[in-house]
């Protein structure tokens, strides 16, 4: 425990200096794209002076370093400035959006872990078998579609054909307040979504469990008449998992981040679709807000992922 | 000795697993049928859900620029000045109950009285008017550079009387300044909440008033209780659900996830037409997509106006009305679409399927066999393919046409700073009166003019722009559009449809050619 402890302190102290590089990397970025955040927002019909009126509020008129160290200062203290184009406070965009994306992603990989486990279990156990054959060829269809042309064929073959699913309604008002009203604009995306990572972490996890199922000490396992049961659940899958967990958490911190086709598709009012917009309409402090909080999450993801492993391996320790 | 039998029941064969699947799979779909209560559409209903195009609306205060798709909302909630009858073709009073020209320089606006702003800001009075105009000069907005350019001075004149000075006579005062400038905000309201603050929590005196946005996506407008047409709105609740994608948007549509839609794609609505529970609007807009020449590069060949002309010449632009738009547009040449002062049938000069042999003789005669020149245009998917189908038309008479499409941004920067060499964009005409339509594109002083001065058209368009006679005006802008055809400076190609689909029982609803205009103040569902 003290030594996870220590770990996670010398792990979170690295943190800000991985901010700021990251930060420094995307100022510089948006900044080098072509392109007037205050010109596309105002219009092409505005005058010069209401311009440079603007520029001027959002401090865009200062050397790039300045303006760095500006938005720096702000970002520390929990402001990380105002979308130039809806003038609401990031931080306020982001505590909208990003439970949208979480709750999405968490969906989405729930459901992936769920078909994952016993499909690469499966595969791996009934390998070069019909099974094997059937949940390989699965895994790849699923990696080989895109995620945008899967979720149009739910949409309209679950929603539009069969009226099973809505098509949209996440975040929504009005929506009938049951639980199955919460969930059920949730499921086509994540299903779309899902199918990827399903593909993915089924691969993984039967490659992971045939190298463990060739170990000796599973062979001994059998040998000392322990339970198929026991060998795959005890011994075998508690050690092929380890590189299952490192995947989950780099995949989550994508659903939640750069989910972009299907929160365009889907109409999901995320992280991803904001993100877009920003990007479109050049609106740095979106950008550099939504890009700083992506990049807090995919660290924290892995940290967390990091404490698993000790978790599901004691032996191994920092 | 007996050995004891390996039990294989637990082995899993094909069998038993197609069993299992088929008994997952039917206890699910169970579970999903059972559970699911599709909501109840159509019976009783007071609200409205429209599904509207774009992503977070942004924006909603009028003193600060809004996207097209912020403007179908806060049209609800605020009321205009004034009001174009698209109809009649002329301008109506709205807030505004009349206005007088006192002299060239003189304008006097007489307000409605008892009209309340919402959420107990008080009544709607000249100072208002004086306030929003006055905040939208000195914070140099928007507006300065095209509805309120010519205010010179304002004052309040008594309670709901509000007097405007100009700088210089200005005929389409009522359609410009009132027309596109006229949405107010409450002076007590903005100086209490702030302007940023504002922009989401919009105070306006309209039918509907502004009750929440949700996660940037979703807008619900509640019915004013106390608006000043009584009896009206009908409907207790508007929500405008941001749909980006127009094939999910239509598909909501027709599963009864929204009520209304608009900006479907063009290659759907002929499929969506045989619905038969759906209404279908279509009307010419008040927009164009056109080409414009970078006249500031002398080195180009198209300087020559009759290369110009001959580009003009070879594009079909019925071809373009088909093809691209499956029909939902309106072939036209010039820059005034239907209902404007001085419109004239299309096409006026260039034949709508183009004219090859007359294309082919100007450049002869312009002494050109042809270039290449890059064209930019922006990430709007229907004018990529515009711009694709163009090329092969210019293809025929020499020229080539590299298309460059760029991301909005990228296309901006390039377009204001000129820094191009030919641009293919759409454009929306934003004020109920024909002076935008040519004045900031053709004037050499013009916000959108690249590179064209012609002393001529400036002289022309700055008279037209004086005269307050609409008989005079229109002489004006015959001159001006022929002028245009001539110079061709801009090459302009149709107007496209706006289309509309909502469900049947919906009552009450006009369709109108401004695409910011989608106003429910009159719906009713039928029963």
């Amino acid at each position: 425990m003290k030594d996870r402890l220590a770990y996670l302190v010398r792990r979170l102290i690295q943190v800000p200096f991985v901010l700021i590089v990251v930060s420094i990397i995307i100022f510089a970025l948006v900044h080098v794209t072509p392109g007037d955040p205050i010109q596309i927002m105002l219009g092409l019909e505005t005058s010069p002076d209401a311009v440079a009126a603007l520029r001027k509020q959002y401090s865009l008129d200062r050397p790039l370093p300045e303006q760095y160290i500006i938005w720096l200062t702000k970002a520390v203290q929990g402001d990380l400035g105002q979308s130039i184009r809806s003038h609401q406070p990031v931080t306020q965009m982001i505590a909208e959006r990003f439970p949208v994306s979480l709750k999405l992603a968490a969906v989405s990989m729930f459901f992936a872990l769920l078909l994952a486990l016993p499909t690469g279990i499966l595969s791996a156990t009934r390998r070069n078998t019909w099974l094997d054959y059937l949940c390989t060829g699965i895994s790849i269809g699923g990696l080989s579609i895109p995620n945008f042309t899967l979720a149009m064929l739910l949409i309209f073959v679950f929603a539009f054909k069969l009226h099973w699913f809505p098509i949209t309604g996440i975040g929504s008002a009005i929506g009938p307040k049951t639980l199955w009203g919460a969930l059920a604009p949730y499921s086509l995306p994540a299903l779309a979504l899902g199918v990827q990572q399903t593909a993915i972490l089924t691969r993984l996890l039967r490659s992971s469990m045939l190298d463990v199922l060739s170990q000796d000490y599973i062979r001994t396992a059998h040998a000392k008449g322990v339970s198929n049961w026991s060998v795959m659940v005890s011994h075998a899958l508690k050690n092929a998992l380890i590189p299952l967990v490192t995947v989950t958490a780099i995949q989550f911190g994508y659903l939640v981040g750069i989910t972009i086709t299907i929160e365009f598709i889907f109409a999901i009012p995320g992280m991803g679709l904001a993100l877009l917009d920003a990007v479109i309409n050049r609106d740095l402090p979106v950008i550099q807000g939504f890009t700083l909080i992506m990049a807090i999450f995919f660290i924290l993801a892995n940290l967390l992922a990091d404490i698993v492993y000790t978790l599901v391996d004691p032996r191994i320790k920092y | 000795m007996n050995k004891e039998r390996i039990n294989t029941s637990s082995k899993i064969n094909r069998r038993k697993f197609l069993k299992m699947s088929a008994a997952a799979g039917l206890t699910g779909m169970g579970t999903i049928l059972l559970s699911h209560i599709p909501p109840a559409i159509g019976a009783g209903k007071k609200n409205l859900i429209h599904g509207i195009w774009g992503g977070d609306p942004g924006n909603l205060s009028p003193v600060i620029r809004w996207d097209v798709s912020a403007g179908v909302i806060a049209y609800n909630i605020y009321d205009n000045l004034v009001q174009p009858n698209y109809k009649k073709h002329v301008i109506e009073p709205l807030l505004a109950e009349s206005w007088k020209n006192i002299d060239p320089l003189t304008w006097q606006i007489k307000l409605r009285e008892g009209v309340m702003w919402h959420k107990g800001y008080g009544e709607v009075t000249a100072e208002d008017v004086v306030y929003t105009w006055n905040f939208h000069i000195e914070s140099k907005s928007f507006q300065v550079g095209t509805a309120l350019w010519p205010i010179d001075g304002l004052k309040v004149l008594s309670k709901y009387v509000a007097e405007v000075k100009l700088k210089q006579p200005f005929g389409a005062f009522p359609g410009v300044v009132m027309g596109y400038g006229g949405l107010l905000v409450s002076k007590k309201a903005h100086q209490e909440i702030g302007n940023e603050a504002y922009s989401r929590n919009p105070i306006g005196s309209g039918p509907f008033v502004f009750q929440s946005i949700i996660g940037g996506k979703e807008v619900v407008l509640k019915k004013n209780p106390n608006y000043w047409k009584k009896g009206l709105p009908h409907l207790e609740e508007l929500v405008f659900r941001s749909i980006p994608d127009s094939h999910v948007r239509l598909q909501s549509l027709v599963r009864g996830e929204v009520d209304f839609c608009t900006h479907p794609d063009p290659k759907d609505v002929s499929e969506a037409r045989k619905n038969t529970n759906l209404v279908y609007t279509s009307i010419p807009g008040w927009n164009w997509d056109y080409q414009t020449f970078n006249l500031f590069k002398k080195e180009f060949p198209y300087q020559n106006k009759l290369v110009r002309q001959a580009i003009s010449y070879a594009i079909d632009r019925e071809a373009i009305q088909k093809e691209i738009y499956h029909g939902e547009a309106t072939v036209n040449d010039c820059q005034i679409p239907y209902g404007f002062l001085a419109y004239r049938q299309p096409p006026i000069r260039y034949p709508k399927n183009g004219d090859l042999k007359k294309a082919k003789e100007l450049m002869a005669k312009a002494g050109v066999k042809g270039y290449e020149v890059e064209v930019i245009t922006s990430d709007k998917d229907w004018l990529r393919r515009e711009l694709e189908l163009i090329t092969s038309m210019v293809s025929q008479i020499g020229i080539t046409y590299k298309i460059r499409n760029l991301d909005m941004g990228s296309f901006t920067n390039l377009w204001l700073n000129h820094k191009y060499e030919q641009l293919f964009e759409d454009i929306m005409i934003v004020a109920p009166d024909t002076d935008p339509t040519s004045w900031w594109h053709l004037h050499s002083k013009g916000t959108f003019n690249s590179g064209y001065n012609s002393p001529e058209m400036d002289k022309l368009l700055d008279d037209a722009r004086a005269e307050s006679d609409p008989k005079k005006r229109e002489v004006l802008y015959h001159k001006v559009v022929d002028l245009t055809l001539e110079d061709c400076p801009k090459i302009y190609h149709v107007n496209v449809n706006l289309v509309r689909f909502y469900k049947k029982g919906l009552e009450g609803f006009e369709p109108a050619p401004q695409e910011d205009r989608e106003l429910f103040v009159n719906t009713r569902w039928e029963g």
